[in-house]
């Protein structure tokens, strides 16, 4: 999905899947977005919801537990790849940054 | 008795999930609460609240949901996590009450523009499909001569091309206004505002629908026959008392899809039937002496009428009768159009004159004969104009005389 969108992950996609590099009940993920960016990204329900059922179709992420109706994720290897891929991006913009800020 | 529950009327539509969140805050601050949709909005009276609302267009949701599914309920145990307590949906609506005061919004203000956008423009392009039939039937009833000639003398079919190009024109304005408002939310979204979903225009379409079909209603009452009459309010009674069944029974959405199919074959069923027998009551034992001309008016005696047909049309253009009169060794059948449109005249004249010389090749000019303005005759065929009227006389087994034409027009009240 983000190499059909923008080539690159929005904010809280990329909490998301760090979130689910454990699994994680869908209803919890809001708030283990929220504790892994220390209060800074904040994840609606709805949005939440419309991001699993992409990362699920696109196979980022793959259910692992079925209650009643409560489902469980993890990412799979193809969403640790996508995940990698925006941290090193992540990464090589802030070394970028670093560079022109320390020198000005 | 004070009243602990009712029921309110009042639609909503996808891009107005703002002002209908405001609309049942307004009426928890008056101490009604929205409690579950029935045939309308159901609220049970309580104390007064300051309660907040908010009206999602749930993406995975069906036009035909009465009753939350499982993907509702699924979505639902997300938002009450987040502190939004789903009271009930329909449709692609959900409504939720805020639990906590410190709940995250539900969807960001882009993701419930493109959800709203999107379950409305699908709503749009199936009335733009039924618009597009309503185009190719006015077409029909309108553009070939021929079926214009047929349509222009029957106000029950003039009413319907009125009634097909109004809803074609209200579908398409409708759609295209629905592009500009989107433009226009789009850039209001992209400068950070974020109730986007109210606008007036919708209130306004209703209305407009609303109000055109009383007054097609009324039109039709004035217009047409009484049996046609009958069939138009059936439909629209029986589609209104379909609504309110499956407002109460609350059927997933393929039993929903289901019932409607079956509503719609059994209701073509039953016009088609209830046609067919309107179409063939005609009693030869009344009917005679409507008939304007026989054959024994031609100086003929072929004995008595064994069947007939008749068709009358007449609108503010004025009048088509046909008359198909069988004996038991003969036959008679003719068309009297009578029109102060003399524009009408020359097109109907230029249609069955320029048709036959096409056919059958040239025609003999007896307009001495009729002491018409014009008259011709094919060798079966007879047709003649006046002022404001076309007689045609068919399948005539010999030539008509100057005693019988002069009989005919006495019978006509034409004579002198």
């Amino acid at each position: 999905m983000a190499r059909e969108q923008l080539q690159t992950l929005t904010e809280p996609m990329y909490y998301i899947l760090l979130a689910l590099t454990e699994e994680c009940c869908g209803v919890d993920i809001m708030e283990r977005v929220k504790q892994l960016s220390r209060g800074r990204v904040t994840v609606g329900p709805g949005t939440l919801y419309a991001m699993l059922a992409k990362f699920e179709e696109k196979g980022i992420i793959r259910p692992t537990v079925f209650t009643t109706r409560r489902k469980s994720y993890i990412i799979t290897d193809e969403g640790k790849k996508e995940l990698e891929k925006e941290y090193a991006r992540l990464k090589a913009l802030t070394a970028d940054g670093a560079f022109y800020f320390e020198n000005l | 008795m004070a009243k602990h529950r009712k029921t309110v009327l009042k639609p909503f539509t996808y891009l107005q999930c703002d002002d209908f969140a405001d609309y049942l805050s307004a009426m928890a601050a008056k101490g009604w609460h929205f409690k579950e949709w029935g045939i309308g909005l159901v609220f049970e009276k309580g104390e007064p609240e300051q309660a907040v609302y908010a009206v999602e267009v749930f993406f995975k949701g069906s036009q035909y949901a009465m009753a939350p599914d499982v993907e509702t309920l699924d979505f639902a145990d997300f938002c009450e996590a987040a502190g939004w307590k789903l009271i009930d949906s329909r449709q692609k609506f959900c409504i939720f009450k805020q639990t906590r005061s410190d709940a995250v919004p539900i969807l960001t203000p882009q993701e419930r523009l493109e959800n709203a956008c999107k379950a409305y423009h699908k709503q749009l392009l199936g009335q733009l499909l039924i618009a597009l039939l309503w185009v190719v039937n006015l077409s029909l009833k309108l553009f070939p001569t021929k079926q214009f000639i047929n349509s222009v003398f029957s106000n029950a079919i003039l009413l319907s091309c009125a009634i097909f190009a109004f809803y074609a024109l209200y579908d398409f304005g409708k759609y295209i206004w629905f592009w500009f408002w989107k433009y226009s939310s789009k850039k209001r979204c992209e400068s950070g505002h974020r109730d986007l979903l109210r606008n007036h225009a919708d209130r306004i379409w209703n209305r407009i629908s609303i109000c055109a079909l009383c007054l097609i209603t009324i039109a039709y009452a004035f217009t047409v026959e009484l049996w046609l009459f009958g069939i138009f309010l059936g439909i629209i009674v029986s589609m209104f008392l379909l609504a309110l069944l499956l407002s109460k029974l609350r059927p997933d959405k393929e039993t929903n899809v289901g019932i409607q199919l079956l509503f719609t074959f059994l209701i073509l069923f039953a016009v088609v039937i209830f046609s067919f027998s309107q179409f063939s009551k005609y009693d030869i034992e009344d009917e005679p002496q409507t008939v304007p001309l026989t054959l024994s008016d031609l100086g003929r005696d072929a004995g008595e009428i064994t069947s007939m047909h008749t068709y009358e049309k007449t609108s503010m253009f004025g009048s088509m009768r046909d008359y198909y009169l069988y004996y038991k060794d003969a036959s008679l059948i003719y068309e009297i159009v009578d029109t102060e449109h003399d524009w009408l005249l020359d097109l109907i004249w230029k249609e069955h004159v320029q048709a036959e010389s096409n056919i059958n090749g040239s025609m003999t000019d007896c307009t001495a004969l009729w002491n018409a303005e014009a008259a011709a005759y094919n060798g079966r065929d007879y047709f003649v104009r006046y002022e404001d009227r076309i007689l045609i006389f068919r399948f005539l087994k010999s030539e008509l005389t100057s005693e019988q034409v002069a009989m005919i027009l006495d019978a006509l009240n034409m004579g002198g």
